[in-house]
């Protein structure tokens, strides 16, 4: 087999979609506190494009309103504002 | 038999030789198809797999489930998987740690990564759930040294990916890994660590052996072997890591930033809450040419992570209990890392002493192996604790709930427990249940002086001696 170097070159599609979920998680991460005090706790919220695009009572409902198909996206439930800080 | 195998290419061949792998040259889908494929594995407990093509990932290879079964477990130690435990718990105890060989390079330094070349999108890591995101690393094995006294801990750590060159490592305060970082975060020093992606079997089973502090996992590797593992010193720190791993990560563990960590498939089937976990930068990556990714599905048992865990505190649990209670003739943690755990006891022995079953549930709560344990099932020793339908056989013909089952509330329980409903950080607390499935002693013992309706144990003996898979009888018996 040709020798591929694993760790460069061109991404891939699948490649860029990582990158764009870690985007998105970024803006999660970053922006975790509004979210707590904009959505009820145990709601559920979709993230795309570093911006909250769908909510709803359950999973199904939130990627149901994304079409069926998570792509970048991300669904979460909406913690409470205690998170547990193990370490 | 060939033991010992010291790469995971070497596993996978042996594998191979035993008709224990599958080569999967479908192309496959890391969101939903790999994780999906583990999850049947599992179920079935099928051979290991090793997916040689991984869509948008050209060059890459995926493989898992290669400690998934009890057999497989036992090949990687080189013994039988007949009376396993009592059998390496014997070679343990009489063999000593021994140091690993430090080597100047090995075939993990084939490639060199650092600085800002380094880009963690490109290496294929699956989503094992479907909300799970971004993915987690999931057989990444994590070393630190002690700061103080050069002690190294390796444990298998669950990281999710947070960017190019960023994963969280999720670490529990009763971990010694914990005890470890709680040093660097005193001294106000980021933690070198070192992450390795597959390597050989009997590495990561090493790592789960509960070595006490200040014992090198790596050198029970030597105790399982009898010679020394190879290593190499990383890159960038004194930490050292096997010579013939795939995967190298060697980063810095911030000792003040926490990020936001999950949700991760727990093994109790559901997801993880959101936590607050240490950032891991990654300074520099060594790996093999064409490394292969190692991937470990998690989630509800039976999976490849929860059977090693599972085992390896078996192992522990078994030597313990064994000492307190020397009347117990086997131990199984049938799910959930002793959420259920069957002890069978000798009948003899349970006539001999009345309150038997009683004694055994109360001794392993306060045996350090056993913090999890919640269901305990106690059979007698005709029943084999690893099979669910002998054990819940058992359930069904030796057991009345009325007279035969204690519950006790608020006892020390598994905090990642979702029926608790505290979801808290310390040990977590649970109804300890006590199930005594065993034939009753006399006078209550009417409806068993029938006997067992079964073939003649001797001609059952000599059928089982010739049993196979595919046929009825060993090749060349008469």
């Amino acid at each position: 087999m040709k020798d591929i170097e694993l760790m460069k070159g061109p991404k891939s599609e699948p490649q860029k979609l990582m990158e764009r979920i870690l985007a998105n998680r970024e803006w999660l991460d970053q922006n975790i506190k509004e979210l707590i005090a904009q959505y009820k706790v145990g709601e559920w919220i979709a993230i795309s494009g570093q911006k909250v695009v769908a909510q709803g009572e359950s999973a199904e409902e939130v990627k149901k309103a994304l079409g069926g198909v998570l792509g970048e996206a991300l669904i979460i439930c909406v913690p409470d504002k205690d998170i547990p800080l193990p370490f | 038999m060939k033991f010992p195998t010291k790469s995971l290419e070497e596993w996978i061949e042996f594998l191979d030789s035993q008709g224990a792998l599958i080569r999967n040259d479908r192309e496959v889908e890391l969101r939903n198809e790999v994780s999906s494929i583990a999850k049947k594995t599992n179920q079935t407990q099928g051979p290991a797999v090793l997916h040689n093509y991984i869509h948008g990932y050209p060059g890459w290879r995926v493989f898992h489930d290669g400690l998934s079964s009890r057999e497989r477990i036992a090949w990687a130690f080189g013994r039988p998987k007949e009376n396993f435990l009592p059998n390496i718990i014997a070679h343990l105890q009489k063999s000593k740690p021994i140091k690993p060989t430090v080597l100047r390079t090995g075939p993990c330094k084939e490639v060199k990564i650092t600085g800002d070349d380094i880009d963690l999108t490109y290496m294929p890591i699956p989503f094992t759930g479907e909300l799970e995101g971004p993915p987690f690393i999931t057989a990444g094995i994590s070393n630190i040294k002690d700061p103080d006294t050069g002690w190294q801990n390796t444990g298998i750590r669950r990281f999710q990916l947070k960017g190019k060159r960023k994963i969280n490592n999720l670490i529990l305060p009763f971990q010694h890994e914990a005890m470890i970082f709680g040093k660097y975060i005193q001294k106000k020093q980021p933690a070198p660590l070192a992450i390795v992606l597959g390597a050989d079997p009997i590495y990561y089973l090493a790592s789960q052996i509960p070595a006490p502090a200040q014992v090198d996992e790596m050198d029970m590797w030597g105790a399982v072997v009898g010679e020394p593992l190879e290593v190499v010193r990383c890159e960038t720190s004194e930490i050292l890591v096997p010579a013939r791993a795939e995967i190298i990560l060697e980063g810095e563990m911030d000792p003040v930033a926490r990020e936001f960590e999950g949700s991760f498939p727990e093994f109790s089937g559901y997801y993880s809450v959101f936590r607050y976990a240490p950032v891991v930068h990654i300074k520099t990556i060594t790996m093999r040419k064409r490394a292969i990714y190692y991937y470990m599905y998690n989630g509800a048992p039976v999976s490849e992570g929860l059977t090693i865990g599972s085992m390896m505190n078996e192992m522990e649990l078994y030597r313990q209990l064994k000492e307190a209670v020397p009347e117990v003739v086997d131990v199984a943690l049938l799910s959930n890392w002793g959420g259920m755990t069957v002890v069978s006891i000798g009948k003899a022995a349970k006539k001999k002493s009345p309150g038997l079953g009683k004694r055994i549930a109360f001794a392993i709560k306060t045996l350090k192996a056993s913090p999890f344990v919640k269901h305990i099932v106690i059979v007698d020793d005709d029943i084999d604790v690893r099979d669910p339908y002998q054990v819940l056989w058992s359930f069904c013909t030796r057991f009345q709930a009325a007279k035969d089952i204690t519950v006790i509330p608020g006892s020390p329980g598994n905090f990642l427990d979702p029926s608790e409903f505290w979801l808290g950080l310390g040990p977590g607390f649970t109804s300890y249940t006590i199930f005594e499935c065993t034939e009753k002693l006399p006078p209550y013992d009417i409806g068993y002086r029938r006997g067992l309706a079964r073939p003649a144990a001797d001609v059952w003996e000599r059928i089982m001696g010739e049993w196979t898979v595919n046929g009825f009888r060993k090749e060349g018996a008469k």
